[in-house]
């Protein structure tokens, strides 16, 4: 197989996620061939870099977001209720509503 | 009140083991606390997913915060069936991207990243680990990602290459001379020259956005 070819299968070689055949093929070639040595020296030591872990108040301000998102959209439906019933009681007051009112009422 | 108490508890237990897809799809249906859960299971790889790739700690913590706003407040795009990692993994990139068009940056490397002394190490594995986070940082932001994707991420080829809309072809290509360049850089670093290609990785390396269902 060719180096690339072999290059190719190194991600899920480190996964240990290849067949057996497949393994032993990527095994063969690298007891052979220095260059691809090199590349699965370089993806282990990428294992060495720590997991950046985030911030301790992470949690907190999710939260905190989730609840502004949340009220936010509550107010925004709570405005919007408001506004219908304020629509509707200007329709009442207008001129065409004065007369649908009075002529509902008799 | 006991009875009351167990069923709570039962019911955070099943949500816990529940899967991904299922619970996005009550936070479809508008239970938003249930993003909670996910949170808890993806704010930590999304938050080693920026923190390696933009070499910006404080910009990752924000980012984080942003998918899973988008997440809320574009909840309704999200379609049964589509799996939520590589969901989730795309609104993290058009994040990212649509941080930089806003906001285009100067630099990458943040001295407080280089990875710390741990008393464990020998000596000359605390140095190997620094050279490979800068050889890393030295690399254009769009190599450095599909190296994070595929080894810290774990994804698979044909995950990576769904997320950023190219040919399984193209990605286990572009992965090969990622590592290439990677390995040319740091051996360099370690001879104490300066790499070919150093210096900050600038907007231009991003790539576009491509895929279907873009938040």
């Amino acid at each position: 197989m060719k180096c690339e070819e072999i290059g190719e299968l190194l991600p899920d070689y480190l996964q240990g996620s290849l067949k057996a055949e497949q393994d032993d093929l990527v095994e063969q070639h690298i007891a052979e061939c220095g260059d691809c040595r090199e590349e699965v020296a370089i993806w282990k030591k990428l294992s060495l870099l720590p997991v950046e872990q985030p911030s301790a108040g992470s949690r907190e301000r999710f939260e905190a977001m989730s609840r502004a998102y949340q009220t936010g959209r509550n107010d925004k439906a709570a405005g919007i209720e408001r506004s219908k019933r304020g629509s509707v009681w200007n329709w009442l007051r207008s001129p065409v509503g004065a007369v649908a009112w009075s002529a509902a009422l008799l | 009140m006991k009875e009351q108490e167990r069923a709570e508890t039962e019911n955070d237990q099943a949500m816990k083991l529940a899967p991904d897809e299922d619970l996005m799809l009550e936070v479809r249906n508008g239970a938003g606390e249930t993003l909670g859960v996910l949170f808890d299971r993806y704010h930590a790889p999304l938050f080693n997913f920026y923190a390696k790739v933009t070499g910006d700690r404080t910009l990752s913590d924000d980012l984080v915060q942003e998918v899973f706003l988008r997440i809320l407040k574009y909840r309704q795009s999200y379609e049964p069936g589509t799996p939520f990692r590589a969901w989730i993994y795309q609104i993290a990139r058009n994040a990212r991207v649509d941080h930089y068009r806003k906001t285009p940056r100067h630099i990458t490397f943040e001295p407080e990243m280089v990875a710390p002394v741990m008393p464990k190490d020998s000596a000359q594995q605390s140095e190997e680990t620094e050279l490979l986070h800068r050889a890393l940082m030295q690399m254009p932001e769009e190599k450095r990602e599909i190296l994070v994707l595929s080894r810290f991420q774990e994804l698979k080829y044909d995950e990576i290459a769904r997320l950023l809309g190219c040919e399984l072809g193209t990605v286990k290509t572009r992965i090969h001379r990622a590592i290439q360049e990677l390995r040319q850089n740091f051996k360099q670093l370690e001879r104490g020259l300066a790499p070919r290609e150093a210096g900050p990785a600038v907007v231009k390396n991003i790539p576009p956005r491509r895929f279907g269902n873009e938040v």
